[in-house]
């Protein structure tokens, strides 16, 4: 099993604090930083300061030297393809290809309507994101002069220089899809994507998936084989249960929870598994 | 949540369901003793 630390900075984190965690996150060993890519703070009081995503992964690439960095998920209704295509290959250069980029549909409407950002329908809100995956992928992937039509984007005589830093064992940054498991997810990722990533996963949700994400990648003619299966689940740890008491409270503070008691809110979540 | 032992056996139940990484969300990021802890429990 491989483990890397996820964070949420729309909680209000400014770059200094983003940078201090990922920071601690290499010095102590972990394989990569990810972040949420929100412009709304939540969870907890709304209104609280937020960063762009990929602005600190800039910094970030260059202010360390070895931990992988990356988001969960970029919606792609902030940013337009080929653009978007564009920086990330080149905070992968900044980072000397320690890059990995995570690809949703977007959900957060509130966001959007505060910085005017336009938010279709989740049907339309897919067909971007399938667009966005066929783009990136091929102007990663496919020679120079390829084209693309989706409908919304067209590509002609592609040219990506640099392309993404190449080493054995890898072509460009880990491609990541994040979902539920529904099947347009997973046809998608079958697709396009290096790896799927289940949201608020719980074991028996990720053993669901298995079967589900095999079967997609039967039907696109893929060896599942090559589709890293990760999840993405809360944690609080503590070496005693007084300290555990303390970091529930402390969350419970943070989360704007209207749980008061840290007694009853571990209660609730050990019976929920 | 819970002890670093505690924690270790939710992870086995995600192994045993094919997970093959795990991203593990911290809602208390500034506290980064936390952080550090995850990182001797998970990532050593």
């Amino acid at each position: 099993m491989r483990f890397a630390l996820m964070t949420e900075p729309q909680q209000g984190l400014s770059y200094e604090q983003i940078l201090a965690i990922v920071r601690a996150a290499e010095e102590s060993g972990f394989e990569a930083f990810f972040r949420s890519d929100h412009y709304a703070s939540f969870p907890g009081a709304a209104g609280r300061p937020t960063t762009d995503a990929w602005a600190t992964l800039a910094g970030l690439a260059r202010e360390t030297q070895r931990i992988g960095l990356g988001t969960l998920v970029s919606p792609v209704t902030f940013r337009i393809p080929g653009a978007f295509a564009k920086f990330a290959t080149t905070v992968d250069e900044m980072s000397g290809g320690r890059l990995e980029v995570g690809l949703g549909a977007g959900w957060n409407l509130l966001e959007h309507e505060q910085h005017g950002i336009p938010f279709p329908g989740l049907r339309e809100r897919f067909h971007l994101l399938e667009e966005t995956l066929a783009i990136v992928h091929g102007l990663w992937t496919e020679p120079d002069g390829w084209g693309y039509e989706g409908g919304t984007y067209e590509v002609k005589g592609a040219r990506l220089v640099p392309r993404p830093v190449a080493r054995p064992g890898r072509r460009h940054p880990n491609l990541i899809m994040g979902g539920e498991g529904k099947p347009r997810s997973l046809a998608l990722a079958a697709r396009y994507a290096d790896e799927y990533n289940l949201v608020s996963a719980r074991p028996e949700a990720a053993r669901a998936l298995r079967s589900r994400l095999e079967d997609a990648c039967r039907q696109a003619g893929r060896d599942p084989a090559e589709i890293t299966r990760s999840a993405m689940t809360g944690v609080l740890v503590a070496e005693t249960e007084g300290e555990l008491r303390d970091r529930v409270r402390e969350q419970i503070d943070f989360l704007g929870s209207d749980e008061a008691d840290a007694d009853a809110w571990l209660e609730d979540r050990a019976a929920a598994g | 949540m819970g002890t670093p032992e505690q924690a270790m056996e939710r992870v086995a139940e995600f192994e045993a369901a094919g997970v093959q990484r795990l991203m593990l969300q911290d809602l208390l990021p500034l506290d980064l003793d936390m952080v550090r802890l995850l990182a001797r429990t998970f990532a050593a």
